[in-house]
């Protein structure tokens, strides 16, 4: 290939020219120049990827910086375990957690957990939390046990950044999971073949690099732990220890080997680095496995580093190209928590994690143990209503998310100056004709509000509460 | 301006993508077509899945088969409690509603249905059964593919939570979920105000070209102004809609009612389908089992009751599947593993009623689980031809044998 190829040579071209370049290419650190600049809207996307969204302050202070500081930034906030602002946050969500489990109640645990969603000092932290959520996909629907949930969630929090083998063998003993998975009563002699099915079909490995005797056989090793009084707990009689042949590997195998045998199988990178492309990148497209070989190999020998693979991805060209850029479906979670960021509002924590509910995601109630099915699966006539539904009460909310209050600390005056201000933080693209459209329409609204009775600052503020809801109702609104 | 197929599967040469995006809601015509017109048809098909792989040996029990309860110790269900049915299956004793079907002819049961080399794993098993074809490049459901070969009224409309099942997904995307009629109207203004201009300006914006080539963005504005068109659509099919029947208080009681109501608004669509959830029982099976058995039951006999009230019970059949049957000896949990062979279930007034085929051996057993003898795709062509009128092999790839299923299939051939 002519080193004048460079990928963003081809910006400008359709979508299918990108598909072209080769995959060391992709992967490449971005580098801003004149034909490819840093701008709001890289900023904003990198916020809606290892965040839940970006103020307009953040954006313009994003700005100001470049690419690998905000990356750098970004990963070694949430990495940091020592930060003080981070010890202080989970000091108080500590407390809030525990109310939430006295309750009993999980809308209020959900409430805790959107809580961090929308305060974390360390928000890429709480996004990977919330990723194995959906890959270690638990339902407290059958585990019926919040304090198990939420201990699973710590769990998971703790590893988040960290290493994938030491999550797969946490999981592997995680009291909610053992009970989800049916470990309970996977015993000697009678084995239950649900979890070790689960840990190679969706935990590691994927269909089709296992067979039904590997799952067999894994679900004999795995017999013999339960939990007993909240804890996961070994009991030998009941552990078939006699030997057994997985994946090709044969010996008195126990639960670690399983998950040993799993990681080294050179499917299970390549499994894990698919999940994360889609989370990263886009999850609209699948890749091929040339594309994402640049990582996969790596990934392994660095024994399975999710912090170092996370900003491999951030900072790769392709994370910056059309190929990445709105091209995920916003999960409700997204659609909600970026909303209330970006008008740096608050809102009902129970609401909020009532709404999730509604257009599909429940939290610490995945569907089914593959958990969200995400991308355009999020989208369908009823729950794209709602979400503009939900638009419309989340912009007109004088009290907790008002637009009005934004137009008002950022001094915007004037209808097309409102106009393009909502396009620029919801969408970081004013299109001319939408903001003459947008105008037209503000400038009627004002007319007619002229007639009525009331004080210029509360006409003021309906407008701007019009502007923020169209804006927000635009197709590209659900797009990440 | 509509995408072609190739503008959705970006990129499908060089990264092997098979993520289709698909137009999420885009829809055929309004108006049922006239039943007496030439060719025309106006049958419906109600589908329920029962997902999690129900026990089909608990369900439709062969109690005279010593074999039986010397495989379910502890799930047994004795022959005295079960709803009669013959002198060697009897139903599950919490489907009264379907013994009440069965009573006045219109229930059916095919048994030992399933296909080769089967599945064990839900979503795998669950995928077969949706897309019902052996071909690896085929992304789409088989109502996905039948409903361009019905016409104008051949759209599906799921009901229930979330995106429409694999089985409906097709060239046109996923059809519309709905929920409740309530929730389907977009807000534009606080109360009863209105604010038309807005709700203009949110179609328009959601209309116009876009200069982006991203076809995801293409896709969520087409599933966008679809959703605008369907709701009022929706709106106007169910505002007089009245029945004496009581429907059970359950998820698919009301999921089951709506299709009634939207049978009843006249609403274009022929294919419903909904589904009904837990069958996954590894553990504990019994009282799931039985609440699982109480529901089906109770809601489809009342929705058939209620289709008949309303004169719709010649154009009406409900079918129901699930991935697998469950294995034939109980676990050591009070429960029962994947398994494979199950039987579906027929209700309404064109079909044969009674049993369909033989139970399937207990003794001669695929690997500790029933072999089917009736591969389910005998039983979709039958349906597609014999109730939708189209061509089955268009749609499933190859000729599958009919099964003897519909009243009318017995008068031809005599």
């Amino acid at each position: 290939m002519p080193e004048t190829q460079s990928p963003s040579a081809a910006q400008d071209a359709g979508l299918q020219e990108f598909l072209h370049i080769p995959p060391e290419l992709l992967w490449q650190p971005y580098v801003p120049n004149a034909s490819d600049p840093w701008d709001a809207v890289k900023v904003a996307h990198l916020y809606r990827r290892t965040s839940f969204g970006a103020s307009y302050a953040e954006i313009q202070a994003g700005l100001k910086t470049d690419p690998e500081s905000l990356v750098r930034q970004i990963l070694n906030t949430s990495r940091n375990k020592n930060d003080d602002d981070a010890i202080a946050f989970e000091h108080d969500t500590r407390q809030m957690t525990a109310m939430a489990l006295d309750s009993g109640n999980s809308r209020e645990l959900q409430a805790v957990w959107l809580y961090r969603m929308l305060h974390s000092p360390q928000p890429l932290l709480e996004r990977m939390t919330l990723f194995w959520h959906n890959h270690f996909a638990t339902s407290n629907a059958k585990v019926r046990n919040l304090r198990l949930m939420q201990r699973q969630q710590d769990s998971l929090r703790n590893h988040a950044l960290g290493s994938f083998d030491d999550l797969m063998q946490e999981m592997t003993f995680d009291p909610a999971m053992i009970i989800w998975l049916d470990g309970n009563t996977n015993q000697k002699g009678k084995p239950n073949e649900n979890y070790a099915r689960e840990i190679f079909e969706l935990f590691s490995l994927g269909v089709g690099n296992y067979s039904e005797a590997d799952i067999q056989e894994a679900a004999r090793a795995l017999t013999g732990w339960s939990v007993v009084n909240d804890e996961a707990v070994f009991q030998s009689p009941l552990h078939d220890a006699g030997s057994k042949s997985i994946l090709g590997e044969t010996g008195r195998w126990t639960a670690g080997d399983v998950v040993r045998i799993a990681l080294a199988q050179p499917a299970c990178p390549k499994f894990v680095v698919r999940k994360l492309f889609r989370e990263f990148i886009s999850d609209s497209l699948e890749p091929t496995d040339e594309m994402i070989a640049p990582l996969v190999e790596e990934f392994r020998q660095r024994n399975y580093d999710i912090g170092w693979i996370v900003g491999r991805m951030v900072r790769s060209w392709l994370f910056y190209s059309p190929l990445a850029i709105g091209q995920k479906v916003k999960s409700p979670v997204d659609f909600l928590v970026g909303s209330v960021k970006s008008l740096e509002g608050t809102m009902s924590l129970v609401q909020m994690a009532e709404t999730c509910q509604t257009l599909g995601q429940n939290l610490y109630f995945p569907p089914s143990v593959k958990g969200w099915d995400g991308g355009y699966l999020w989208l369908n006539s009823t729950t794209l209503l709602q979400r503009q539904n939900m638009a419309f009460s989340i912009a007109g909310n004088t009290r907790t998310t008002d637009p009005a209050q934004l137009t008002e600390k950022y001094n915007i005056e004037g209808d097309e100056t409102t106009a393009t201000f909502f396009l620029d933080l919801f969408l970081q693209q004013h299109d001319p004709e939408i903001v003459a459209e947008m105008t037209r329409y503000l400038q009627e609204e004002r007319l007619k509000l002229k007639t009525t009775f009331q004080s210029d600052s509360s006409r003021e503020a309906q407008l701007a509460r019009k502007a923020a809801h169209l804006t927000m109702t635009m197709p590209e609104y659900q797009l990440s | 301006m509509q995408l072609t197929r190739r503008d959705l599967l970006l990129g499908s040469t060089v990264w092997g993508c098979a993520a289709a995006m698909p137009s999420v809601f885009r829809r055929a015509a309004w108006a049922a077509p006239p039943a007496d017109a030439a060719g025309a048809k106006d049958t419906i098909l109600v589908v329920i899945q029962l997902s999690g792989g129900n026990d089909g040996l608990n369900t439709v029990i062969p109690f005279a088969d010593p074999a039986y309860a010397a495989a379910r110790p502890v799930l047994k269900q004795t022959k005295d409690k079960l709803v009669s049915v013959n002198d060697d299956v009897g139903l599950h004793p919490a489907l009264t509603g379907f013994g009440q079907l069965l009573e006045n002819s219109q229930l059916s049961i095919v048994q030992g249905v399933g296909y080769p080399q089967p599945n064990r794993s839900h979503f795998s098993s669950m995928d077969i059964w949706h897309k019902a074809s052996r071909e690896k490049e085929q992304t789409y459901g088989w109502l996905g593919r039948t409903s361009p070969l019905v016409g104008t009224s051949g759209a599906s409309l799921f009901i229930g939570e979330g995106q429409a099942p694999l089985a409906l997904y097709g060239a046109t995307g996923h059809p519309p979920t709905i929920r409740h009629l309530d929730d389907f109207q977009l807000r534009v203004a606080a109360g009863e105000n209105d604010d038309v201009r807005k709700r203009e300006l949110i179609q328009q914006f959601a209309s116009r070209n876009l200069k982006s080539k991203s076809p995801l963005n293409k896709l969520v504005q087409e599933s966008a102004l679809e959703t605008y068109r369907a709701s009022e659509r929706i709106r106007e099919a169910t505002q007089n809609y009245q029945t004496p029947v009581a429907y059970p208080d359950t998820e698919l009681g009301q999921r089951l009612k709506l299709i009634a109501q939207l049978i009843n608004g006249g609403i274009s669509e022929r294919i419903f389908y909904t589904s009904l959830d837990g069958f996954d029982t590894h553990a504990a099976q019994l009282p799931l089992h039985e609440s699982l058995m109480s529901t089906l039951s109770g809601a489809v006999a009342a929705f058939q009751q209620d289709v008949k009230h309303h004169g719709h019970e010649k154009r009406v059949v409900t079918m129901t599947f699930s991935e697998f049957g469950r294995r034939v000896k109980e676990n050591g949990s009070l429960g029962t593993d994947h398994g494979a062979a199950s039987q579906m279930f027929f209700i309404g007034e064109a079909i044969i009623p009674g049993v369909i085929g033989a139970h399937p051996s207990l003794t001669d057993l695929d690997d500790g689980d029933l072999k089917f003898h009736t591969d389910f795709r005998s039983i979709y062509a039958t349906v597609l031809e014999e109730w939708l009128g189209v061509d089955s092999v268009q749609v499933l790839g190859e000729r599958f044998a009919p099964v003897k299923l519909f009243a009318h299939q017995q008068q031809s051939v005599s």
